[in-house]
């Protein structure tokens, strides 16, 4: 039938290494036969693996959070505000999103480096005085994971709030309730679903990353996704790469999971 | 007033949104090496890209690779989205939430995964493996597009084929083909900008020797770099604007189209 | 409970004049139907009423008080929206109890206004469900009891009943009145359809192109019409126009000349060498077989059959008369093709603006 060739590629190239990568994270990269746990038992045990899923947690609730705080008024501005120019604003946010990862990271690089034209400008209007200091930092590794993100909260909150039917927030209106008593109980629950789509668009790929962290945070930018980029690149601990890969995967079913059955709630 | 803080506020979104980028396309005219101030107009660095074998060859590597995934993706698309009306309801759920997982599922993951099914069959890294990579991380973006098209397609202009005797090539050729011809164009054009796009993929799957586009950024990013990378980052975004352009073309003027003939 | 007077109110969007100078006067608890058809600017006049949209001229007052400066969710007004604009993501109860809430009033008071109104339309049993799970009807009186539980001063209902079928349409109108009528609340209602219009008002403002081409009761609208717009948009009616050439006071009848064609038919008031121009309802007009002095002689061309009613098109000597007539007599009932008479009481022919 027609639609074996499609499966068949995504069974043998996506889904079937996935279990190779499962029975890897069972062998052990240092000779000894069979199966094996001590790759999960060195993840679980040491310290510094688990601080590092703390911090790789907190960094993409970080850029989640910062994402919707952004997002948000963007997407209600769109939907409600501007008649004209909603599709030409709808294109320009859509544009970045086909520029190459790399070159995206690489502009933030140059714009945020100790003598490049970010420091320059706020040395020349006082804001700052000398070295800019961002690169290398957290910081600059939210601000460009914000960057490449956060699109995709605008079209999910623009397309539920498009949705809502207009005459909602009249009949709020009418029936007394002032124009924050209209969003906090009208506006912002009706909105929901696209809230937590955009949410589940940000937080799990994010769990994920590791270009932005690597070349925006230098050492500051560990991150699971780096630490298992050093695995098969740095220290060929291919195996044990794998155990933690396959965590991370843990971690993004489960999240996704998490976030869908919290979306349940808010299904019209 | 209210509406001036609205404009004001969009602005900054924008700004944010695209003003590294354009620092980065200017850096490219800039004569600085480091890409630092002040700025000196100079063309340097694009004569240099011109005569940079690596780059140039990495670059071909990436538009050959986005080619080919983008003409299978299609292919194999079409020929999904044609044959799953007559899948039954569980193993329709099934293909559908494996047809999305390379969207859900970190690159990263999928690269090393596939790294490692190398190494388990006791191959070694090659384009084959590679260009399946950036086939079954695409494919998805086809069949979205081919999904959405296929939903607001009139049914019954198939069955209205079907009744006045044309066999079911025919039907094809003549009735389903030209109406999802502009998705699957488009659906093309996505999976090549996808996986031109590409850098997990490329980087965990390229054999030594063979670079593409997005990984030669990144050794100069690593190994300390020189501004013609700014060139062809410049480069990399006309293409992308592009095909993103003739994409928003073709889908535009189908959509006009479809309202034209009364497709519903 | 409010008084509410509109004075010469216009509204602009862009160059396009939409509302054109309309004044108009709903007394305390009276039920004032807006008729007209699309694009007349009812829904426009409402909505000014409502303060969705700033009048470019003239005043709004409730009950003596000018509410230009004051805003929506201040005026105290209920609406009903053609949408029913219920809040899909509340129940039934949380709906109807959002106005309440946003007053300050206890939870005892807010639950118990909550259970009457939920009683007076009759759903007591649907407090907990969503809109979504409730039919067209019982969504349009969710929102009913929703804007009356507020106790407004006004109540605005635009085309509300539209997206009912008929027979709920027609139970609904019934019901609405009921309503009404119970709690005395001052109510504009906006519809395209003259028969709600009739059914339901105290008073009826027909209006076309932004402005208002008459008021008054049914009654008044419908036998009484004003000018050919009126005339045509309330019900069908036959046209007669003309120079008076003769009139005869006494048996009623006047002659009317247009184009070299005379006519004569049964009225009363013209003047003799006027122009004048008269209406006449189809259901007033009577259709023998036999000869009746001063009737139009003519042929049926059609007749359709609406089970109480059937209705004639006769040609007259050039020009098509509607005429309905009573099916209480169905062996008498004219066939296609024949001769008729057609004739009327004079007092039938109105007299309408040119």
């Amino acid at each position: 039938m027609l639609t074996w060739p499609a499966m068949a590629m995504l069974f043998v190239f996506a889904v079937f290494p996935l279990f190779i990568m499962l029975a890897s994270s069972f062998q052990s990269d240092d000779g000894t036969a069979g199966i094996v746990l001590s790759n999960y038992a060195r993840f679980f045990s040491k310290n510094t693996y688990l601080k590092l899923t703390g911090r790789t947690i907190v960094n993409s609730l970080l850029v989640t959070v910062i994402s919707l705080i952004i997002s948000y008024p963007l997407a209600y501005i769109m939907a409600k505000k501007l008649k004209g120019m909603k599709n030409v604003i709808m294109v320009l946010i859509i544009i970045p999103f086909f520029t190459n990862q790399l070159v995206r990271v690489y502009s933030w690089l140059i714009f945020l480096q100790d003598g490049g034209i970010l420091e320059s400008l706020l040395n020349s209007v006082g804001l700052v005085h000398g070295s800019l200091g961002i690169l290398y930092t957290k910081t600059a590794v939210i601000i460009g994971l914000v960057h490449a993100f956060f699109p995709y909260m605008v079209i999910t909150i623009y397309m539920a709030l498009e949705r809502m039917d207009n005459s909602l927030v009249e009949a709020s209106s009418c029936l007394g309730a002032s124009a924050f008593t209209t969003f906090r109980k009208i506006i912002f629950p009706i909105s929901m679903p696209g809230v937590i789509s955009g949410i589940m668009l940000v937080f799990v790929p994010c769990l994920g990353t590791f270009v932005e962290p690597r070349i925006l945070g230098g050492v500051n930018g560990t991150v699971i996704g780096t630490v298992i980029e050093d695995q098969f690149f740095e220290i060929y601990g291919w195996n044990f790469g794998a155990a933690i890969a396959f965590i991370l995967l843990a971690m993004v079913l489960i999240s996704m999971a998490a976030i869908s059955k919290w979306g349940k709630r808010y299904e019209e | 007033m209210k509406k001036a803080l609205s404009k004001i506020y969009v602005l900054i979104i924008l700004l944010y949104l695209y003003v590294p980028i354009i620092v980065l396309m200017l850096m490219g005219f800039n004569e600085s090496r480091y890409n630092s101030m002040p700025f000196k107009l100079s063309f340097q660095w694009y004569q240099a890209l011109a005569k940079d074998e690596t780059l140039i060859t990495a670059a071909r590597n990436s538009l050959i690779l986005a080619f080919i995934t983008g003409i299978i993706c299609v292919t194999l698309a079409t020929l999904f989205i044609l044959g799953q009306r007559f899948l039954s309801g569980r193993v329709k759920s099934v293909f559908d939430s494996v047809s999305m997982m390379p969207m859900s599922i970190p690159w990263l993951i999928m690269g090393l995964s596939l790294l490692l099914l190398i190494r388990a069959l006791n191959l070694d890294k090659s384009m084959f493996f590679v260009g399946a990579g950036h086939v079954v991380i695409s494919l998805p973006y086809s069949l979205l597009v081919l999904k959405a098209r296929m939903a607001s397609m009139d049914q019954s202009l198939e069955e209205m084929s079907a009744s006045l005797g044309a066999t079911p090539f025919t039907t094809f050729r003549r009735v389903t083909l030209p109406a999802i011809a502009p998705a699957m164009v488009a659906g093309g054009f996505l999976s090549f900008m996808i996986s031109f796009d590409n850098f997990p993929i490329s980087y965990f799957l390229t054999p030594s020797g063979i670079s593409t586009l997005p990984i030669e950024i990144q050794s100069s990013i690593k190994f300390g770099f020189t501004p013609e990378i700014n060139a062809v980052s410049t480069v990399i975004i006309g293409i992308s604007l592009l095909c993103l352009a003739v994409t928003g073309l073709i889908m535009g003027s189908s959509l006009k189209s479809m309202m034209g003939k009364g497709d519903k | 409970m409010s008084k509410v007077v509109l004075e010469n109110i216009v509204k602009k969007y862009g160059q396009n004049t939409v509302v054109k100078g309309v004044s108009l006067t709903a007394e305390n608890g009276q039920l004032l139907s807006i008729l007209g058809p699309s694009g007349c600017g009812k829904t426009t006049t409402l909505r000014m009423i409502a303060g969705f949209e700033q009048s470019d001229g003239g005043t709004i007052s409730f009950d003596g008080k000018p509410m230009d400066k004051v805003p929506v969710n201040k005026r105290n007004i209920g609406m009903v929206f053609q949408s029913y604009a219920l809040f899909p993501h509340m129940t039934v109860e949380d709906n109807i109890a959002y106005g309440l809430c946003q007053r300050n009033l206890s939870q005892s008071e807010i639950k118990e206004r909550v259970e009457d109104a939920m009683k007076m339309v009759h759903l007591e049993d649907f407090a907990q469900r969503k809109p979504k799970a409730l039919s067209g009807g019982q969504q349009q009186r969710v929102a009913l009891a929703r804007a009356l539980v507020i106790k407004p001063d006004v109540l605005l209902l635009d085309e509300c009943l539209s997206a009912l079928d008929k027979k709920l349409r027609v139970e609904m109108q019934v019901e609405l009145r009921r309503i009404l009528d119970k709690t005395g609340v001052t109510t504009f209602f906006v519809t395209h359809d003259q028969e709600e219009a009739m059914t339901l008002s105290d008073k009826i403002v027909v209006m076309n192109n932004g402005v208002i081409e008459q008021v008054g009761s049914p009654y008044e609208v419908y036998e009484r019409p004003k000018n050919r717009f009126v005339a045509g948009f309330l019900g069908k009616a036959n046209f007669f126009e003309g120079r008076v050439t003769s009139m005869n006071a006494e048996e009623g009848y006047v002659v009317l000349e247009k184009d070299g064609n005379s006519v004569a038919i049964p009225a009363k008031d013209a003047v003799l060498g006027e122009d004048a121009v008269f209406a006449v309802r189809p259901e007033k007009m009577r259709i023998s077989k036999a000869p009746v002095t001063g009737a139009l002689k003519g042929v049926i061309e059609h007749i359709t059959y609406s089970g109480n009613i059937s209705s004639c098109n006769v040609e007259c000597s050039g020009r098509s008369l509607v005429c309905e007539v009573s099916n209480d007599d169905m062996s008498e009932r004219p066939q296609r093709g024949e001769t008729v008479f057609v004739t009327w009481e004079s007092a039938a022919s109105v007299r309408i603006e040119g």
